[in-house]
């Protein structure tokens, strides 16, 4: 036991570390889940309210994809609907930074190193992590359901059955985290591979769900076996409200146990600052493609790349291959009738469906843009480019470098996501509607939106660099999540219309509104150059 | 001297929000010299580097390099210089050999000749990943990438913080052959012995203030010597002389300082004591330095 020694000193110091953090993730999933439970009860007062939102839902792939499976007419199944899966990804977020940050990252750091001298065990620094990020999650757990609590149409054990569901997911990421952090000698990869896994369960379940049978006389959705491969396939399986089932929380926990041993057992085996795949030796010269700006802005953009290209791909894909089912949907739903007529195509359904996906898919997939800056304001916040600009490279070169690379990387990830969409399309479809370049075309017109959003965010670089990040992250929040706010809450609608992903026109279609694209595009490369200036007038943050 | 100035900054004020580190600093640097530029820690070194550099922009002042502007002109200027950063914060996925020609290549091309010599000399293993050196290698990755670019001027921010005494020494080899190569140095440190042995010209700052300036010989002159002397006769008599400081009597030995002026007067005096043996020490940059720095600035 000599090896846990000294792990509640480092409790206490990750809980110090982690003063701001733990509090806001759990205001935001507190906001979040607690705030919408009133709302959606005045929203949906009756049976008669919810019945027509079970009746909309339950049919929709969409929803099942992004929210799940629907449990029957209840304001529990309503409130799962629209807060459920997007909880567990922030629970499960914020689990994963936690681990990896009292982990991998000091010893990345060398603090691990200081830790490691001091009169703590091997053990200690991931036992810490560990039970930070448990506390981090019951406490999660406790705060939302004593806001539940007070909804008198949501039931306690149903409420009991939801936050335990949500602190086990997060409590479940952790020690997956515990098994990544071994595996990557630094954060950023710990990071990433646990990342990865939460999407790739995502998906399975995502798939599971869309595949599911409706029963109870169109009222819920049996998700197929597929969701059960995923643990967040058995997060929502609990079917809080509905069944309440224990098994998926059993599994869950049982998962988190495996995981946590297999770290500790991986720990025991390396050494301190050391992992299973240690870094190979690099080249001991540059290759040319590597010294210039453009050539190291596209060698450090270029993994964080391929990553988000593989989700571009696979949501492509899955847009494509499921607006078939759109088709039976639309015959029969007159809420989907009046969204599509809307986008203004009615005339060519399938151009229609894509006319809505591909923004709102572009909008969750900003968020590689959103990272892309990131990298780059790196560059700046860990002072490497004092290192550049001070060879006879300037700083609006340098700018430009991150700035071209990371617009060539959209209309490429878009191509890729319109390309993918239009095969998984071909491939499924009788009646073809639309031709491959069509929809590579209708995944492309998301491009000007995308660029509109990046140069928003470079506007604040330019002026502010600490404040990107925050920024950043709070604008791609924004939005993903303002259509659903907009609609849950019955804001006004030009909050959504501040989101340029909001301004793409559905292409193709023979009427399209072309002059969106334009001005989108304009605005976006006039604030391109006034950021450029912008920051060659600011002084660099140096430390 | 006839030399040209390669730095000249004058009255040099930077503010950061409300607080001044840069209080009307003066800095002379003249071509094909090696300068010190010294000053306790916090006292504004790297912030005057980055000005000079075209970092950061000047609150008001004078701040010219090769008699160009460093904020309007820093590009063209950049092309002239290298630059080693006093924190070493590189690329962690880069290798060394990597960053050094990747630098190399912004800056111009560097000296094949150059990089391989620096890389053995400093023995440099440029196959390592950034994140895997130690604290010397990194600095020696930077300082390689520097000094194998043929330019006129090297701005080096505290290059050997992390060196070994070995590789003290190595440094202090590739100095002296830029000196010959009537290249200018600005060298900002901490180590004295570093700057008394390399340094032609010295510039102390202290508060964001110019405090001394000058050749590091006439720097040395109008410090005190140190005297310790053993004599048959008590030397008490030269605490009587002018410019005497310090008396310390132990038996027939004794110690004490004499301020520059007074010198021949003690010696004279000395003379007549039967002097059995001495040792006069020349003024140490270490005790000008605690000296200057010990002294609280007077009030205002
Ligand atoms: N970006 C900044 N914002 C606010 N204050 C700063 C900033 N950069 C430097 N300072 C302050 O300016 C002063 C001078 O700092 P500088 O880094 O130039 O000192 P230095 O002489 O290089 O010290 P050292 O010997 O420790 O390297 C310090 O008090 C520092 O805290
Ligand atoms: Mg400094």
């Amino acid at each position: 036991m000599r090896s846990f020694m000294g792990t509640w000193r480092l409790v206490r110091l990750a809980l110090r570390r982690d003063r701001i953090t733990i509090p806001v993730t759990l205001g935001l999933t507190v906001a979040m889940v607690a705030g919408s439970a009133p709302a959606l009860a005045s929203a949906y007062p009756d049976y008669q309210a919810r019945l027509e939102y079970v009746i909309s839902s339950v049919p929709s792939i969409v929803g099942r994809f992004f929210q799940g499976t629907i449990q029957g007419v209840s304001l529990g199944s309503i409130l799962i609907a629209e807060t459920f899966l997007s909880a567990v990804v922030i629970v499960a977020v914020m689990s994963i930074f936690i681990v990896s940050r009292h982990t991998r990252y000091n010893e990345e750091i060398g603090a691990g190193e200081l830790i490691g001298s001091m009169e703590v065990g091997r053990n200690a620094p991931l036992s810490a992590a560990l039970i930070v990020a448990v506390v981090a999650n019951l406490i999660v757990a406790v705060v939302i359901f004593l806001f539940l609590a007070r909804v008198p149409a949501l039931s306690r054990t149903g409420s009991i059955f939801f936050v335990s569901s949500l602190a086990m997911s997060g409590i479940f990421f952790s020690g997956l985290t515990a098994v990544t952090v071994q595996l990557s000698d630094y954060r950023r990869g710990a990071n990433a591979l646990a990342i990865g896994a939460l999407v790739t369960f995502f998906m399975i379940r995502a798939v599971g769900d869309s595949l599911g049978k409706v029963s109870l006389g169109g009222l819920r959705v049996t998700a197929s076996w597929v969701s059960w491969l995923s643990p967040l396939g058995w997060a929502s399986q609990t079917l809080p409200y509905y069944a309440n089932r224990l098994l998926p929380l059993v599994l869950l926990f049982i998962g988190f146990l495996l995981t946590t041993l297999m770290g500790f057992f991986i720990l025991s085996k390396r050494d301190v600052g050391s992992s299973i795949f240690p870094s190979k030796p690099g080249p001991a010269r540059a290759k040319s493609s590597l010294t210039s700006a453009g050539g190291l802005a596209r060698r450090l953009q270029r993994n964080s790349f391929y990553g988000w290209l593989a989700g571009f791909v696979l949501t492509g894909l899955m847009v494509g291959v499921m607006v078939t089912d759109f088709r039976n949907l639309f015959e029969q739903n007159a809420v989907w009738k009046q969204l599509l007529g809307n986008s203004g195509a009615t005339e060519n359904f399938t151009a229609s469906v894509l006319g809505v996906m591909f923004p709102r898919m572009a909008a969750m997939l900003a968020g590689y843009v959103v990272s892309a800056l990131i990298k780059m304001y790196d560059e700046e916040g860990y002072g490497r480019i004092e290192f550049l600009i001070t060879t006879a490279l300037s700083k609006t070169k340098w700018f430009f470098s991150h700035v071209t690379t990371i617009v060539i990387g959209i209309t490429m990830s878009l191509a890729a996501m319109g390309l993918a969409g239009g095969l998984g399309y071909l491939a499924r479809a009788s009646v073809k509607e639309v031709s491959l370049l069509n929809v590579v075309l209708s995944s492309l017109a998301n491009v000007p939106a995308m660029m509109l959003f990046m140069a928003i965010i470079l506007i604040v670089f330019a002026i502010r660099g600490r404040f990107v990040k925050t920024f950043a992250w709070s604008f791609y929040a924004y939005v993903v999540l303002i259509d659903s706010l907009v609609r849950i809450f019955k804001w006004p609608d030009w909050l959504s219309k501040l989101s340029p992903f909001s301004h793409t026109p559905a292409v193709p279609s023979s009427n399209v509104d072309i002059w969106p694209l334009i001005f989108m595009t304009i605005i976006a490369i006039v604030l391109f150059f006034l950021a450029a200036d912008l920051f060659r007038r600011r002084d660099l943050n140096l430390s | 001297m006839k030399n040209r100035s390669v730095i000249s900054i004058s009255g040099l004020v930077k503010d950061f929000g409300r607080f001044r580190a840069l209080n009307g600093l003066n800095l002379e640097v003249k071509e094909k010299e090696i300068h010190g530029f010294l000053g306790p820690n916090g006292s504004g070194k790297s912030t005057t580097i980055r000005i000079l550099l075209g970092l950061l922009n000047k609150t008001t002042g004078q701040a010219s390099l090769f008699d160009s502007d460093p904020w309007k002109d820093s590009t063209q200027l950049h092309r002239r210089l290298a630059y080693v950063p006093g924190d070493v914060n590189l690329w962690p996925n880069l290798s060394g050999g990597e960053i050094i020609d990747l630098l190399g290549d912004l800056r111009g091309g560097l000296d094949e000749k150059l990089r391989t010599e620096l890389l053995e000399s400093f023995s440099l293993d440029p196959t390592k990943k950034f994140r895997t050196y130690s604290k010397g290698s990194r600095q020696k990755v930077a300082l390689v990438a520097a000094l194998a670019s043929d330019v006129e001027l090297y701005v080096l921010d505290e290059p050997t913080s992390g060196f070994d005494p070995l590789m003290e020494a190595v440094f202090q080899i590739h100095m002296r052959k830029l000196k010959q190569r009537g290249k200018t140095v600005l060298l900002s440190s901490h180590i004295l012995a570093e700057v008394e042995a390399l340094c032609d010209t010295v510039t102390i700052i202290r508060d964001g203030k110019t405090v001394e300036t000058g050749k590091l010989s006439n720097i040395q002159k109008l410090q005190r010597t140190t005297f310790r002397i053993e004599t048959k006769k008590s030397a008490k008599e030269v605490v009587k002389l002018g410019g005497v400081h310090g008396y310390k009597e132990e038996g027939q030995k004794s110690t004490f300082e004499v301020e520059p002026g007074h010198l021949e007067a003690v010696v004279k005096l000395l003379a007549t004591l039967e002097l059995t043996h001495i040792i006069s020490n020349p003024p140490k940059l270490e005790k000008l330095f605690l000296q200057l720095y010990k002294d609280k600035p007077e009030a205002k």
